[in-house]
């Protein structure tokens, strides 16, 4: 997965890693919504985080296979206007993995955001 | 849309490194072809030109053997009928030796027959991960060739040094095309092998060490074809026990997914089974003899390591020349 930053700068080392941790995440969450496709995933990735992430194929092919092997989406094939395309859909075993997944991310989120983000200063004379 | 040569190509070379059985190969390079086409379609909408929107599509895919290597790690979840048959070499030599089969002229051939034709199905089948077990046992009788023809190579080099008969030339050609003949073979199997996965090369060659440990026992205990009658299978207990924690250090090796680990695993368990069987034989080993055989094993489990990554530097200069 890449990471843009709209300054030009290269991607850091720190949300790299951040988001190596959330790619099965991010897949079970989109295709938990509708069907998709692996080049669709990849555009609607970029659409929503209005080119900030990335998936770069050779990242995206392997972990959506890999979801397959484990049970967690499954694909199947459509022809859509004579170009065939492989549509992944969530199991039911990836809809609840999802669902757990979710809690745990704004259990997560939200504590890493109590300790990180600046509260404000205490006055001393109150 | 019409075939693209650079596209197939990129795919075929995806295909070659899958390392997996044909029909999910097939399947894998449908959806990555699929991916490719429309891609290079969105690329000819904004402008570019055909062969420049296939050359920016397959750019984004990277290279076609890191793909394939994390394709195959993904896929690679083999089935507990796969580990079995995996193992099964090491458990039919173990009992082979149990039984005290090895030194029979009918056993040994009567088992190893159907291991090289197990390992040629295997190979047609395109290399499943259960065949590498079977190829390095269907090795083993060419990697021990040499030793098997060490007699007329002892009586040529006594006709050397004018204190024998010169051997005869019909048998010593036929012993010199035999070597060059195994040992083309075991490097080409080596290097194909590797080339594709180098963990699997080195699963491959597992028994080549334990064997050869083996041999070199036997001969100094007398040889194999010294007419001993009462020590030769004195090791056959220990050898049949060693192939049984072959057989389950494969299991082991294919449910494992990391490559650190398994190589690492492979090492442990060669060298331990190296060390049991020179215990059984009650030979003298000191500890600067354990460091050079860990040296020993260590080289030969990872030359399909150096091999690949040869192999991989051949392959990007291959590219940057081509443009």
């Amino acid at each position: 997965m890449v990471i843009r930053r709209r300054s030009g700068a290269r991607p850091t080392d720190y949300i790299s890693d951040l988001l190596r941790g959330s790619t099965d995440s991010l897949l079970l969450a989109l295709v938990g919504e509708s069907p998709m496709y692996g080049y669709s995933i990849i555009k609607e990735i970029e659409k929503r985080t209005e080119g900030e992430l990335r998936f770069k194929e050779g990242t995206l092919y392997p972990a959506l296979h890999r979801l397959e092997e484990e049970g967690l989406i499954k694909g199947e094939w459509v022809s859509v206007r004579g170009m065939e395309r492989r549509y992944y859909t969530l199991t039911e075993r990836g809809a609840e993995v999802l669902e757990n997944r979710r809690k745990q991310w704004q259990q997560f989120s939200s504590a890493v955001d109590r300790i990180i983000s600046p509260s404000p200063t205490p006055d001393p004379t109150a | 849309m019409s075939p693209n040569p650079q596209l197939d190509q990129y795919l075929d070379e995806v295909r070659r490194h899958l390392n997996l059985a044909p029909e999910r190969s097939n399947h894998i390079v449908r959806e990555l072809r699929s991916h490719l086409l429309e891609r290079s379609e969105e690329g000819e909408t904004s402008g570019l030109s055909r062969q420049e929107s296939i050359s920016r599509a397959i750019h984004s895919f990277g290279r076609p053997r890191a793909l394939a290597r994390l394709l195959y790690e993904s896929h690679r979840k083999t089935s507990l009928a796969e580990m079995g048959v995996a193992a099964l070499p090491y458990l039919l030599i173990a009992i082979l030796f149990a039984m005290g089969g090895w030194s029979s002229w009918l056993w040994s051939p009567l088992l190893l027959l159907p291991i090289v034709m197990v390992t040629l199905y295997g190979w047609w089948q395109g290399k499943p991960s259960w065949l590498y077990p079977w190829a390095g046992w269907s090795l083993v009788p060419l990697a021990l060739g040499a030793y098997l023809a060490a007699p007329i190579f002892h009586q040529m080099y006594q006709a050397l040094a004018g204190t024998g008969p010169a051997p005869d030339p019909l048998a010593l050609s036929g012993l010199l095309l035999y070597l060059a003949f195994s040992s083309w073979i075991l490097a080409s199997t080596t290097f194909r092998v590797a080339k594709r996965n180098w963990t699997l090369a080195s699963l491959m060659l597992l028994p080549i060490p334990v064997m050869i440990t083996w041999l070199v026992v036997q001969e100094r205990a007398g040889g194999l074809f010294g007419g001993r009658t009462d020590s030769l299978h004195h090791l056959d207990g220990t050898m049949s026990l060693v192939n049984v924690t072959l057989a389950f250090a494969t299991v082991g090796f294919l449910y494992l997914r990391e490559s650190k680990l398994k190589i690492f695993g492979l090492m442990a368990v060669t060298f331990f089974a190296v060390t049991v069987i020179l215990r059984a034989a009650q030979a003298d080993i000191e500890l600067t003899s354990m460091a050079v055989l860990a040296a020993v094993v260590s080289a030969l489990l990872l030359t399909p390591a150096i091999i690949e990554s040869a192999a991989d530097m051949i392959e990007t200069r291959r590219r940057a020349r081509a443009g």
